[in-house]
């Protein structure tokens, strides 16, 4: 990242805004204990239900819990869902496309045909299956949405690789004696990873929406450990009383993921040659 | 007798186009067919042909980055078509490539220096940034250039550090795909210049591939001219220019621009495109555009007969055709 990278990247507006809005909510989940002084346990049933005021922000909860204190620890949960999910994805998909792109031939053939049968299963029912064989915890949740979410970024590691590999300098590479690996990972790989790394903050996104779609169906993170999603499962039974237990955890979702959107949006727009001339300055 | 540096027999490669639904568009693309030549130490051979005559698949299949259909490829005696992995790999800084986009030939990411010290490191030579230096300033660069990224090049720059690139291993055998034809012409003389020098230097052996007859006139000893795939004539360069013998060759030399004001002369020789590679009809390759085809050139394959001791063309017809008279090379 150079400094033209940082140039181009304040003139983006949406994306600034969109990296303010991960970085602050990153902030606010990591640094909880800093912002509130309840506990998200605590449960207090003299105070059930009750609507924000300036003791409780957010309003309390059917037990009587905090619901800004919730909201904060919950986030750590749906957020390292996010990220340790993609993380996985990355991991998987950006070996099995690199190998599939430059190798070619049968490995490609037998890799891309898993991706398309991986494709046709629907992965919410893949997720739910899963989910109820192992259980649900956080750690199968993550490793699931992982393990289920890497075949775009395969697609799109191979298509680079495909293209990139043609290039001369890889083939003054291969003449000058490189092995595949080093070629693969030193020349190949950190001139594919721009739409890499745009995709995967879409992909963040994406399973913070599915973990939050799983705690709903029940099969997500389990209470009482909270997450963005399982708050909005609770407050959906007392809808018609306490509308913040169903208001600010979607909020908190819907701004997430609009934040991720836009620092995507905002990276592919500066990162991709084709857009911007980048490259040439 | 030495040992030539580079010997091609009957060298071959074929593209199997497969179309994966239907069989219908499916086909064999002769990039190039049967070329033979060889080099001698410290000789220079020019390559010369129209695009998509098979040029720079040659120049892959010499550099091992393709892998031949049939024939043979010898690097100073080591068959390096029936070679492959560590074996190969050994012998690979003995033949370097240098090529013809110098953006496209340089990893973006890389500094000059981790450009050049790569190829050091990967074949044990001391790689710190008193040897990049030294290598960078024999290509007339200086070391304040050294942590520049290709971007901050210019395209001079660019090749310049493409040909230290492929020097930085001790080469023998250069491969320069039409290394100046997508420089300026002011470029291209420095460049061409540059190329000569550490050619003497070094004493360098070079294949020079181009489409640009009167560089590979200036600088080779030897010109091969090739169309589809196949070699037309070869000889000396001073025999061929002044007697070129096949229909095609002829055709080039006319082609080229003369300082002659006032002459109307015809240009348009050729008529027509290339025609396709893929399944290529029997017969002479050049009989669709050759302005002296015959009903027997349907029944040649360009086989090479000499003409002389070094010079042979592959045109049937060749005795009864009027050589052009060039007295005067350009």
């Amino acid at each position: 990242m150079n400094r033209s990278f940082w140039l181009k990247f304040k003139q983006k507006r949406l994306a600034v805004l969109g990296a303010i809005l991960v970085a602050g909510l990153l902030g606010l989940c990591l640094l909880a204990p800093l912002f509130t002084h309840a506990g998200p346990d605590v449960q207090d049933l003299t105070l059930r239900l009750h609507a924000p005021s300036a003791s409780h922000w957010l309003g309390t909860d059917e037990f009587g819990r905090d619901v800004w204190a919730r909201m904060l620890y919950g986030g750590r949960i749906s957020l390292s869902v996010g990220l340790v999910a993609v993380a996985i994805s990355l991991v998987i998909g950006i070996i099995l496309g690199a190998i599939a792109g430059y190798f070619g031939g049968w490995v490609d053939q037998v890799i891309m045909r898993t991706v398309d049968i991986v494709l046709c299963i629907p992965t919410l029912f893949l997720i739910l299956m899963l989910v109820v064989f192992i259980g649900p915890n956080l750690f199968n949740i993550m490793v699931i949405i992982g393990l289920t979410s890497w075949t775009d970024l395969s697609r799109l590691v191979r298509a680079e690789f495909l293209t990139l590999k043609t290039r001369d300098y890889i083939l003054a590479a291969q003449s000058l004696g490189a092995k595949n690996p080093r070629i693969i990972f030193k020349h190949i790989l950190p001139n594919a990873l721009a739409p890499v790394f745009v995709s995967a903050t879409f992909g963040v996104a994406g399973a913070i929406l599915l973990e939050s779609g799983l705690s709903f169906l029940g099969l997500g993170v389990q209470p009482p450990t909270p997450s963005w999603g399982n708050i909005l499962t609770a407050g959906k039974d007392y809808i018609t009383q306490a509308w913040w237990l169903t208001l600010f955890p979607g909020l908190a979702i819907f701004v997430t993921v609009l934040g991720y959107n836009l620092l995507g949006d905002g990276l592919r727009d500066i990162l991709d040659p084709r857009l911007s001339g980048t490259h040439h300055e | 007798m030495i040992q030539p540096v580079l010997k091609l027999i009957n060298l071959s490669k074929e593209f199997a186009l497969s179309h994966s639904f239907s069989a219908l568009r499916s086909g064999k693309l002769l990039a190039v067919d049967k070329v033979s030549l060889e080099i001698q130490p410290g000789q220079t051979l020019g390559l010369v042909g129209e695009s998509g005559c098979g040029k720079s698949t040659l120049a892959k299949l010499i550099c091992r980055l393709e892998s031949p259909t049939s024939g043979e490829i010898y690097f100073k005696g080591a068959p390096l078509h029936a070679l492959a992995g560590e074996d190969l790999r050994k012998l690979r800084h003995g033949f370097q490539p240098i090529f013809q986009d110098p953006f496209g030939s340089l990893n973006p990411r890389f500094t000059v220096f981790e450009t050049l010290a790569e190829p050091l490191r990967l074949f044990g030579f001391p790689s710190g940034p008193n040897e990049v230096s030294t290598l960078l300033s024999t290509v007339g660069m200086g070391p304040e250039l050294l942590f520049r990224y290709p971007h901050q090049l210019s395209g001079g720059q660019r090749q310049r550090l493409g040909i230290a690139r492929a020097l930085a291993v001790q080469p023998e055998l250069l491969i320069a795909d039409e290394p100046l034809s997508s420089l300026d012409v002011s470029i291209q003389a420095q460049v061409l210049n540059l190329f000569l020098d550490l050619k003497d230097k070094l004493n360098l052996t070079v294949l020079f591939i181009s489409h640009d007859l009167r560089v590979v006139s200036h600088i080779s000893d030897t010109i091969v001219i090739m169309y589809l795939g196949r070699v037309m004539e070869t000889g000396p360069a001073r025999e061929l220019f002044q007697e070129p013998r096949h229909p095609y060759t002829q055709a080039l030399f006319k082609a080229l621009p003369k300082m002659a004001p006032g002459r109307n002369r015809q240009r348009a020789f050729l008529q027509g495109e290339l025609p396709t590679p893929i399944n290529p009809k029997p017969g002479c390759r050049f009989h669709s555009r050759c302005p002296n085809a015959a009903p027997i050139c349907l029944q040649y394959e360009n086989e090479l007969e000499a003409v002389s001791a070094t010079h042979s063309v592959a045109c049937c017809r060749w005795k009864q055709l009027e050589t052009l008279n060039f007295a005067t090379a350009p």
